[in-house]
């Protein structure tokens, strides 16, 4: 079999023989050297369908390529690597809401689809590596109980690292409702993990129920005035500032942010997710031109229609 | 904010309460208890007590400690006063919720209130180096005092009254090492929230970590025993990109050192052999530090991490797994899970000395 990658981006034949048994669809021409980018399509809310592979311009470091279209949503299995707030914030209501939507994501696995838990509190955890076995799944969901700090960063960087354990197109699901307060990674280098490996990072982000329980005391005209770190940001900051790095981890793979109001969203928003992920094009093509190893650059356009386009920001070559 | 909720958290688990008990008790009485180690029993005095008896108590107790002052004797009921509401804010910081968090506030108010009692006049006269390490003296005391109070604030993100404090406290003490500690681990803290976790908007302190760097170097100058200085010095060298004075601080730090303090330095060596692209190095400080503590994982993730980047995907998927299976264990296993919050671990040394100084 030929294994050969340029980084982790690159795919394997593996997906060229998953495909093969397409009929009479112009889908796939995979090689060894080929970089695989995961791209969604909407008029701005729906996804746009029934692109080929001729309607796409893929540019790497700014040399044009010649792309091949691969529609994965029937054949394709996919990886979800959940990676689960299950720090002291979230024990409660919250947590059951999060077992709950993680089984309804579960339920619209198929039995192809493989699925890991990784969990996080001061620690981080891993109930579950990536198995078809989607009932050891739903009990590793069950089986989370809340408490301690959060280590989001970290978490994050596990899930992306066990993506490599598969070459198989990877959902990195996010849950998490704080800002980190125990992991060792600093941002900058979770980001460079994320850009060698190809995985999708969606991040779901529930609103902060310790804020509102510590928004005080204050000490009017004592000693103490009002402590700075007890209070939340004040009015004038932009809203929900401490969750940048979810905003840039998922903008660098092509995902986004889910903002809750509610807990009672949150099993829409895993299906909402898992639908989104399954209704992305997947674009393949061999470089030409841009043999360096290290950062390429890029860019993905529709020709001729007014759409936007969500993808990886570059992929690393090694 | 959460960070803060955690803290206390952290901070409950390293200052262990007192048996609790109850019995009314008036104030003077409160205090006397309190000097007999019955703490609950005073606590649940003074929490009964309105702001109006307690500052009548205040004036009295001044007055008198005034007289125990001219004759040369230590103002020990000003002391007991400082620290029984001290201990009453502390026991409110194990309730988690707004009104435990008030009655804290208030506490914490009045122990300053006693302890201030004690320094206007040191204020501007500073006490000798030997006054403040004479056992008994009223300068003693406030050393211990501020040392303990300092750290809590820092842990707390009090950042600007900290530093008021830090300041008269370096004043008073004469260049105190463990106060000059604090003052290194609050500018390298509040940096690390500032720049590193993206908490600008809740952390309006100007963190400087030449201030920094020079506080440490003068805590190590003052005391070259005082192991977590070092540590925090090499920690700050490798954030203003002094990579190799970092390296050579850290190296200094050898066997025979404290396991936690030993465990941060070859952690934070990764970390410097990690900026500068040595991922080999990086690689084996790592390993190192996980040989000291296998329990801790910041220094598993972050040797998965570095083989990660170099394209050991097949062994940083080994190490996810493997720390993974470690994570049942508790949060004061990693000692970088403390050492983000200041000098968190030297309070309940702090307060045990302050208390035996009151009870003696």
């Amino acid at each position: 079999m030929m294994t050969a990658r340029r980084g982790v981006t690159r795919c394997t034949v593996m997906i060229a023989l998953l495909i093969a048994p397409i009929e009479g669809q112009q889908r796939f021409t995979s090689r060894a050297e080929a970089v695989r980018v995961d791209v969604l399509i909407t008029d701005g809310t729906r996804r746009v369908g029934n692109l080929t592979a001729d309607d796409f311009e893929v540019r790497d470091n700014g040399v044009v390529q010649r792309v091949t279209q691969i529609d994965v949503e029937h054949l394709m299995p996919v990886n979800v690597i959940c990676v689960f707030d299950a720090s002291a914030s979230v024990a409660g209501a919250r947590l059951r809401e999060l077992v709950s939507a993680g089984r309804a994501l579960i339920d619209r696995l198929r039995d192809i689809d493989r699925i890991a838990v990784v969990s996080f509190a001061t620690h981080v955890g891993l109930p579950l590596r990536l198995t078809t076995e989607h009932d050891r799944a739903r009990d590793a969901i069950a089986g989370l109980s809340a408490a301690g700090q959060t280590a989001l960063r970290d978490a994050t960087f596990a899930g992306l690292a066990l993506r490599d354990a598969d070459q198989t197109r990877t959902l990195l699901l996010i849950f998490s409702d704080g800002d980190d307060t125990a992991s060792w990674l600093a941002a900058p280098r979770v980001l460079e993990s994320a850009r060698r490996t190809d995985a999708v990072v969606y991040a779901v982000r529930a609103s902060d129920p310790e804020a509102i329980l510590l928004n005080g005391p204050t000490f009017p005209g004592s000693r103490y005035g009002q402590p700075t770190g007890t209070l939340r940001p004040p009015p004038s900051a932009p809203p929900d500032q401490h969750a940048k790095f979810l905003d840039l981890v998922t903008a660098e793979t092509g995902g986004r942010v889910f903002r809750l109001d509610t807990d009672k969203d949150l099993t829409k928003a895993f299906t909402a997710i898992l639908g989104e992920f399954r209704d992305r094009y997947v674009l393949s093509y061999t470089p030409i031109g841009v043999d360096t190893p290290g950062w390429h650059e890029l860019s993905v356009r529709v020709k001729g229609k007014s759409v936007k386009v969500t993808a990886r920001r570059g992929y690393f070559a090694q | 904010v959460i960070a803060d909720v955690r803290l206390v958290l952290v901070l409950v688990l390293l200052l262990p309460a007192e048996a609790p008990q109850s019995k009314p008790l008036d104030y003077r009485a409160a205090l006397e208890a309190y000097r007999a180690g019955d703490t609950a029993a005073a606590i649940a005095a003074v929490d009964h007590l309105n702001r109006k008896q307690i500052d009548r108590e205040f004036k009295l107790l001044v007055a008198e400690e005034t007289i125990a002052k001219q004759a040369g004797r230590p103002r020990v009921w000003l002391w007991t006063a400082a620290m029984l509401h001290l201990e009453g804010s502390l026991a409110a910081e194990r309730i988690f919720d707004r009104a435990a968090a008030d009655r804290g506030a208030v506490q914490l108010e009045l122990a300053w209130k006693f302890a201030s009692a004690l320094y206007p006049d040191l204020r501007y006269e500073a006490p000798s180096r030997r006054e403040t390490e004479k056992p008994g003296s009223d300068a003693a005391f406030l050393r211990a005092w501020f040392r303990f109070m300092v750290t809590h604030d820092i842990a707390r993100r009090w950042h600007n009254i900290v530093q008021q404090d830090i300041d008269l406290a370096l004043r008073m003490t004469v260049g105190d090492p463990d106060i000059l500690l604090a003052q290194g681990a609050l500018h390298e803290v509040t940096w690390h929230d500032r720049h590193e976790e993206g908490r600008e908007h809740l952390t309006p302190f100007p963190a400087d970590l030449a201030v920094a760097e020079r506080a440490l170097r003068a805590a190590v100058d003052a005391d070259p025993g005082l192991v977590e200085a070092r540590v925090r010095l090499g920690r700050v060298q490798t954030m203003r990109g002094e990579s190799a004075d970092a390296l050579r601080t850290l190296a200094a730090l050898g066997p025979g050192t404290e396991p936690g303090f030993l465990y941060l330095a070859r952690l934070f060596e990764g970390d410097v052999h990690e900026t500068v692209g040595d991922l080999a190095a990086a690689d084996r400080a790592y390993g190192e530090a996980m040989a000291v503590m296998p329990a801790a994982q910041s220094a598993q993730i972050a040797r998965a991490h570095v083989r990660h980047t170099a394209g050991h995907r097949d062994e940083a998927i080994r190490d996810v797994v493997a720390l993974a299976q470690a994570a049942s264990l508790i949060a004061d296993d990693d000692p970088w899970l403390i050492y983000r919050h200041g000098s968190v671990w030297r309070l309940a040394g702090y307060l045990d000395t302050l208390r035996q100084m009151v009870r003696q």
